[in-house]
């Protein structure tokens, strides 16, 4: 794989990590932990965003259909897991992106 | 896939897995294995038919330092114990070590081996400066210090490896280049995501500290002025900036508008030792350094300094501020639940309580709402709703981190189970796929 389809690979895992962290964003309960890990997600897709370049339409990535923030955060790390080799080397700063989900998957379990 | 690919890719996912499972075992026995792993990417990293970056080779020889100092310590004083040993840590150095005699291995990549590998290093710091705070928290919480004059040195020495790591794998995008058409946005929201970050974090810790109560309220109060800043929708914000250089200054210009919230913002929850003449002179600084951007385009000079201001004049009122609701939060935290885990961190906060409000010469504390009424401010009216909601904003997450200090003390059942969700492929998820614009060669 040369590394323009391994740049074309990455930024579309990315993209989807980051709709799906999004709406694993989305406001949907009161208690402490719907705040914590919809706050924890708002960031990840934050940075998930900064890594794209910007002539990446995001909103063209569907909706995810799912609404549990846990599915979708997993989901997404998931998704992440699937990065083309060298990934770290093309995108600077997804190294940061992906032990942020990690963490974020971590805290799911006090959910 | 080649063979230096896969192990690489192996040696990731390993390192991955132990940080979503780590406990404070994992953790210390990852500390006692971390130099076989930074050994053995240092021997992939000389291994390189190329001369490495000066970047990766200067980081890889600080943490390579620093690794080996833990190691005599570890030998020295016995912590963490001789049998001690991270099964995933030890099979990415050993997967990392094969790597490194693959003779497949392509003679040029450019480099991309190294930073992998330096990304698997990241991960592997990160796992144990979070789980080592967990660790040290924990410990505190429950006085258990036996371990504490090893483990907190140890922790900090990870930790700076961490952070050399970080600069090297996760750079800044505009480091080495003039501008940038994302600067702005991306580094104020940035400046207010690591305080999140952090506190969010100090958070997942068993037991959080009265301290921790204090940090969490700083970086909630933080994103209460991020909401201010439009950074709360990273989609919203994208659109609005995103190619279009007119759409760009309207953002920017939109966000300037408000600065002036986040300067009444300021200037409701500093201290009254800055006063009013510190928010003022905070909203002036920033005020110059937008203006700056929206005239003559994003300059990270400009940024920065902005980025600063932030940090320094801002940060630094709300921190009094919190310090002091803090404090009283933790003697009620300590009065309620009687956790002798709070005693040491509330008397601090205490005596730091007496220490500000005798260098201040005006005690009380600014109310916002009586602000409002006495409008010893010119406030103009648009801003006030704003501010009543930032204001409830700030005491309503305020109000759960302490309901949070208060259950986290509390004796309750054992951890609970993880909610069962059922498990579905992130394809699955995404729905019908649409395809991806691909990124222009030339970026």
């Amino acid at each position: 794989m040369n590394p323009s389809t391994k740049n074309e690979e990455a930024v579309e895992i990315i993209a989807g990590a980051a709709r799906l962290l999004h709406q694993a964003a989305l406001p949907r309960g009161h208690e402490f932990i719907d705040i914590y890990l919809a706050s924890g997600a708002a960031l990840a897709s934050q940075h998930a965003l900064w890594l794209l370049p910007q002539n990446v339409d995001v909103e063209a990535v569907p909706t995810p259909v799912a609404t549990d923030p846990i599915e979708l955060i997993r989901a997404a790390e998931t998704l992440l897991g699937q990065l083309p080799d060298g990934a770290y080397a093309l995108v600077p700063g997804l190294a940061g992106l992906v032990a942020d989900v990690c963490a974020l998957v971590r805290d799911c379990r006090a959910a | 896939m080649s063979n230096t690919d896969r192990l690489l890719r192996d040696a990731d996912h390993l390192i991955r897995r132990a940080a979503i499972d780590r406990d404070a075992r994992s953790t210390v026995a990852a500390v006692a294995t971390w130099p076989e792993l930074v050994e053995a990417v240092q021997t992939l990293v000389s291994s390189q038919p190329t001369d490495p970056e000066p970047t990766v080779k200067s980081t890889m020889a600080m943490v390579g330092a620093i690794a080996s100092s833990m190691h005599r310590d570890q030998l020295t004083h016995g912590w963490p114990t001789s049998g001690a040993t991270n099964e995933a840590f030890l099979g990415a150095a050993e997967r990392i070590n094969e790597a490194a005699t693959d003779t497949s291995r392509p003679r040029d990549d450019s480099g991309v081996t190294a930073r992998q590998a330096l990304g698997v290093l990241y991960h592997g710091a990160h796992l144990i400066r979070t789980g080592m705070e967990e660790y040290i928290s924990h410990q505190f919480a429950h006085q258990q210090g036996r371990d504490l004059h090893r483990a907190v040195p140890m922790m900090d020495r990870v930790h700076r490896s961490e952070q050399l790591l970080d600069v090297a794998v996760n750079p800044w995008p505009w480091a080495g280049s003039s501008t940038t058409d994302r600067g702005p946005t991306q580094h104020l929201a940035d400046t207010l995501a690591q305080w999140d970050i952090a506190a969010h974090r100090a958070l997942v810790a068993p037991s959080a500290t009265a301290i921790q109560i204090v940090a969490t309220g700083e970086a909630l109060t933080t994103r209460a002025t991020g909401v201010l800043l439009n950074a709360a929708d990273p989609l919203e914000t994208r659109r609005a900036t995103t190619g279009d250089p007119t759409r760009f200054r309207e953002a920017i210009t939109a966000a300037a508008d408000r600065w002036q919230d986040l300067a009444v913002t300021a200037h409701k929850s500093g201290s009254a030792t800055a006063g009013d003449r510190g928010a003022l002179d905070a909203f002036t600084s920033m005020r110059q350094s937008l203006g700056q951007i929206v005239r003559d385009g994003p300059n990270p000079a400009a940024v920065e300094h902005l980025a600063q201001t932030i940090d320094l004049n801002v940060a630094s009122q709300l921190s009094h501020q919190l310090l002091i609701a803090g404090a009283d939060l933790a003697k009620a935290a300590e009065a309620t639940v009687g956790n002798p885990g709070l005693h040491g961190s509330t008397a601090a906060l205490m005596r730091q309580q007496r220490e500000i409000q005798e260098e201040s010469e005006e005690v009380s504390l600014i109310n916002p709402d009586q602000r409002l009424r006495d409008k010893t401010m010119p406030i103009p009216p648009k801003m006030r709703g704003p501010l009543r909601h930032a204001s409830a904003d700030v005491v309503a997450a305020t109000e759960r981190v302490a309901t949070l200090a208060l259950v986290a003390h509390q004796p309750g059942p054992s951890p609970a189970e993880p909610r069962k969700t059922p498990s579905r492929r992130p394809e699955q998820l995404l729905g019908p796929s649409r395809p991806i614009r691909p990124p222009c060669p030339d970026r």
